[in-house]
């Protein structure tokens, strides 16, 4: 045990945190030379493209340390969004230490700071490395500067590299040997395992990825997840190599898999803990947390005809995502599809693509909303965020909705344009702080409603780029919450009913009613386009009538056009729905309900 | 015409496309190709003899020659083409053959020699008696050689028709109805006027795209406003004696209509020879629409050498059939004929369009006519002025 080291790579997003790791793997021979495959722990193409790690993952690595001994280096990815930074926490508690990756031209970022400090409330032995020296024009000793001033650590201890030419990666590698401690625990001691993430494999079921703190265990041994009391048998333990390599058994202060009789990721959450049945262990690890979705979109296939595709492909990607959560819903408009859950806007979004590029999938996916707690006056408290659960107003007591706080850090010339942002989206308590001159940390306690938006674009925009941002979920806090419905012609379309902020409803209404009125085509009567709440009418459109719809010319040789473009239209106005009279295109809705204003 | 060049049914109406003008206008989507010379010219009068075949056929009721500008051709060659048809079909003096004029290619004596070649009407692209207008357009002639070419034309005792756009950018509504009592005034029988439309592929189209004050696909404008000058445009001319018995044509009396243009409303056959021309032909195998591509190099060559020209075709499907006959039909004053419906796509196709169009009459769209009351039979669907201004959408709901 003396000689394991647990580390993990922790960075801002695109600091270089996986060609880092890469780059390691290379220099320690855990990948072959002739590899050619690039990063080879983001396996998803989608990681890939995006330079995002999605899931966590993990590899052992045989090192001789600079005392000339040999040492085994568990490197533990983790991944590198906001919207995962309870998965983060989770692979750091299976870690000594960590690699704290900075890009030598962008210095300290938002995300460099909360990975720092969730790094340090685990106590873990912190390695800052000031990743692409090999950049044109860096001032690196602003960058020591940040490191010293930002994050309170010793800029002496930094270590200068560059994952793209190898520079500094010994140093990097004998740091880890040197700096980080020794993994503690006993191997006598009942089993305790933490789970940092468990993958989905078609022939053997849920693949855990496991770091043993106390005790150890091997194949026929009865496990049990702390949280839930499932047991298993345990099928099989080991290594992460190039492949998994099976061993005869795993033991405190190792990381490794175990493959046992369970088969959904979902019976073996993160952060949980697993011991052994016949030898429990006192109680689980710290710090479990169940994952909760708190961003929610509805998804329907653009094809009607597509939904038993969507309900397999989502069958498909649960198996290896817990955290998604759907339920099948249905609209007049879009037909039948399903109201889907995510950690973060983040995790929709990767799971949009998954679902249309792995499964070939044309889907339509409404903009995010949040979920609201509703107190009913019995004081029964129902959670809802789709508006067809909406109450009897008159039946509500009151409703909270969840705040976040935020962090964003830039320059502070873009403070007073952030902060008025802030204010707008009802941002409260503001506080900022200089994490060094010129540079501002900007805290607030925000409606999460208000920021899944486009809060992110605009805090990039107002500050060109070099704003960062990291949140946490806080709590649920009372909010004026109104269902905003969509009338035309004086019927409420049940697809764009919305739930929202008082203070939101007139501006969100007067938004839609114009979209709507650019995109429902002229009738041959008036069409009436209205927002309101309850009863009464708080934006107002309309459409006039059309009194003219007749092509100028039609002559011998304009005939096969013209019969072409009318059966064209014939076949358009199959994708309409009707509301009473009026036919609304099925691209009103995507223009109205869409992520992206365009 | 029976032609074995291209196959097809005898028809008695003819139309010639002549692909050649001075220069392309602004807004045109015709085919034509610019600065023909004199060879080329010869050899497109011999090739459309060559495509007419050598099989004599029926009288013709109507031969159209339009462009392009047919007037461009000159007197002499015109009738070369008009004795090449009358070799191949009686051609009576009760036949309609139409030349489409452009002012500024013709004059008098070419005009009189056209009559001479057996041309009984003209149909003289004016546009607009405005020079700015003419301009803006990109037309050759200004407002005054039109107004003499509508004198010379009518002082030779030739059916004459005009043709006027309206609706362009900064136009009045009130500007437009001058130009029409203007129009009337120069005493024309005829009248086509036309709505400005931004056909892709033309100048006009790619300029005001990429100005951006167009979306794109957006055939019209400014919609309202085009909605104003048609119906503005059939209250004026039927002040002046005009009848507007189509969405864009307007005579004085019965006979002075289109009669060739009416052929093709009504779903007649008609035979269509040189580049980009369209026909539609009966035969036993269905009915048919064929055209000739719009490329008169290889037009030209493939007679030249004794084969076909380079032709597309589609037979069309009792729907296809009954959505023709309904859009065209909703275009005229005539409206649709239902027996001739009944005969191609069969009685439940025309009881389900008779009830749609009966729901359309309370909104006083269209109007069921028969040749006497309750006589179920002879029942055509005829649209009102507003019902003409919606034919497009109405042919829509009828074939739902």
């Amino acid at each position: 045990m003396e000689r394991i080291r647990n580390f993990s790579i922790i960075a801002h997003i695109d600091h270089g945190k996986t060609s880092l790791s890469d780059c390691i793997l290379r220099r320690t021979g855990a990948i072959p030379p002739r590899e050619t495959r690039a990063l080879l722990l983001d396996s998803m193409d989608l990681e890939r493209e995006r330079g995002i790690t999605i899931k966590s993952s993990a590899v052992t690595m045989d090192h001789v340390g600079p005392d000339g001994e040999k040492y085994l280096l568990n490197l533990i990815d983790t991944p590198g969004h906001v919207d995962f930074s309870y998965e983060v926490s989770r692979a750091l508690a299976g870690c000594e230490g960590a690699v704290l990756v900075i890009d030598a031209s962008q210095g300290v970022q938002a995300q460099t700071l909360a990975n720092m400090y969730k790094a340090m409330e685990l106590d873990l032995e912190i390695i800052p490395v000031v990743n692409k020296i090999d950049l044109p024009n860096l001032d690196i000793d602003r960058v020591l500067r940040q490191i010293k001033e930002e994050l309170g650590l010793d800029p002496a201890g930094a270590i200068l590299c560059s994952a793209k030419t190898g520079a500094g990666i010994d140093q990097v590698l004998d740091a880890i040997v040197t700096r980080v401690p020794p993994p503690r625990g006993r191997v006598e001691n009942p089993l305790k395992a933490l789970i940092f993430d468990s993958h989905y494999d078609p022939y053997r079921g849920a693949i855990v990825y496991v770091r043993v703190v106390e005790g150890s265990v091997r194949a026929g041994d009865r496990l049990r997840v702390m949280s839930t009391g499932r047991t298993a048998l345990v099928e099989e333990v080991g290594h992460f190599r190039l492949k998994n390599r099976p061993m005869a058994r795993i033991s405190a202060g190792e990381v490794g898999y175990i493959i046992s009789g369970i088969k959904a990721v979902g019976e073996t959450p993160i952060g949980d803990t697993i011991t052994s049945d016949e030898q429990p262990a006192d109680g689980p690890l710290p710090g479990f947390v169940e994952a909760k979705p708190v961003v929610f979109s509805s998804v329907y296939p653009v094809n009607t005809d597509d939904f038993e595709e969507l309900s397999d492909a989502l069958a498909k990607l649960a198996l290896n995502d817990a955290s998604l959560h759907y339920q099948k819903e249905s609209s007049s408009a879009l037909g039948t599809g399903y109201r889907v859950g995510f950690l973060g806007l983040l995790h929709a979004e990767i799971t949009q693509e998954r679902l249309e590029r792995e499964y070939n999938l044309s889907l339509f996916v409404t903009a995010p909303s949040v979920q609201y707690r509703i107190t009913m006056k019995g004081g029964e408290v129902r959670l809802i965020d789709n508006p067809a659960h909406y109450p009897d107003p008159g039946e509500i007591a009151g409703a909270e909705e969840l705040y976040i706080k935020a962090s964003m850090i830039m320059p502070d010339e873009y403070l007073g344009a952030v902060m008025k942002l802030c204010m707008d989206r009802r941002g409260t308590n503001l506080r900022h702080s200089y994490v060094s001159p010129g540079r501002v940390d900007l805290m607030v306690e925000i409606p999460l409603a208000e920021v899944i938006f486009d809060f992110y674009d605009c805090l990039k925009s107002l500050t060109r780029g070099y704003g960062s941002f990291d949140y946490e979920i806080l709590e649920f806090r009372p909010g004026q919450l109104v269902k905003l419905d969509i009338k035309v012609n004086g019927e409420a379309v049940d697809t764009l009913s919305m739930l929202l902020h008082r203070d939101r409803a007139e501006g969100r209404a007067r938004a839609i009613c114009l979209k709507l009125k650019e995109e429902i085509p002229r009738h041959q009567f008036r069409i009436a386009i209205q927002g309101a709440i309850g009863g009464k009418i708080i934006a107002r459109e309309t459409v006039s009538a059309v009194r003219k719809d007749v092509t100028a010319k039609c002559y011998g040789g304009d005939i096969t056009r013209k019969r072409k473009l009318l059966e064209k239209q014939k076949e358009g106005k199959k994708r309409m729905r009707s509301f009473g009279q009026v036919n609304i295109p099925q691209k009103a809705f995507f223009a109205v309900l869409r992520r992206h204003e365009e | 015409m029976n032609a074995p060049a291209s196959g097809g049914a005898p028809t008695s109406h003819l139309y010639i496309h002549v692909p050649f003008c001075v220069r392309k206008c602004r807004y045109c989507a015709f085919y034509s190709v610019e600065a023909a010379d004199e060879g080329l010219m010869d050899r497109f009068v011999t090739c459309v003899a060559t495509e007419l075949g050598s099989r004599r056929g029926p009288a013709l009721e109507t031969v159209y020659l339009g462009g392009g500008t047919p007037s461009l051709l000159g007197a002499a060659r015109i009738a070369r083409l008009l004795d090449a048809v009358r070799e191949r079909s009686p051609v009576s003096s009760t036949c309609e053959v139409t030349l489409e004029v452009n002012p500024e290619t013709i004059d008098r004596a070419g005009l009189q020699a056209c009559r001479s070649a057996g041309v009984n009407r003209v149909s003289i692209g004016i546009q607009s008696f405005v020079d700015s207008n003419l301009e803006w357009l990109g037309r050759i002639h200004d407002a005054h050689r039109g107004r003499q070419a509508v004198e010379d034309s009518l002082s030779l005792g030739l059916r004459t028709s005009i043709d006027l756009i309206y609706g362009l950018p900064g136009q009045s509504v009130r500007a437009w109805e001058e130009e029409l009592v203007n129009a009337s005034g120069c005493g024309t029988d005829h009248i086509s006027a036309y709505e400005l439309t931004w056909e892709p592929g033309t100048p006009l189209y790619r300029e005001r795209v990429q100005e951006g004050r167009a979306t794109v696909g957006g055939r019209i404008v400014r919609r309202s406003m085009g909605e104003r000058f048609f119906f503005a445009t059939h209250e004026t001319l039927e002040r002046l004696g005009f009848e507007g018995y189509e969405v864009s044509s307007f005579a004085r009396r019965t006979q002075d209509r289109s009669r060739h243009n009416l052929a093709t409303w009504a779903h007649r056959p008609y035979r269509g020879v040189g580049p980009a021309a369209h026909s539609y032909v009966v035969d036993g195998s269905g009915h048919r629409r064929t055209w000739n591509r719009p490329e008169l190099a290889a037009w030209l060559e493939a007679l030249e050498r004794g084969a076909r020209p380079p032709a597309d075709s589609e037979l069309l499907s009792p729907e296809q059939l009954l959505m023709e006959r309904v859009m065209l039909g909703l275009r005229c004053r005539e409206g649709i004929d239902l027996e001739a419906c009944r005969a191609e796509c069969g009685e439940t196709a025309v009881e389900r369009l008779l009830e749609r169009a009966s729901a359309m009459c309370a909104a006083g769209a269209v109007e069921l006519r028969g040749r006497s009351p309750g006589d179920r039979a002879s029942v055509r669907v005829v649209p009102t002025l507003k019902g003409m201004a919606l034919a497009d959408r109405l042919a829509l709901e009828l074939c739902d």
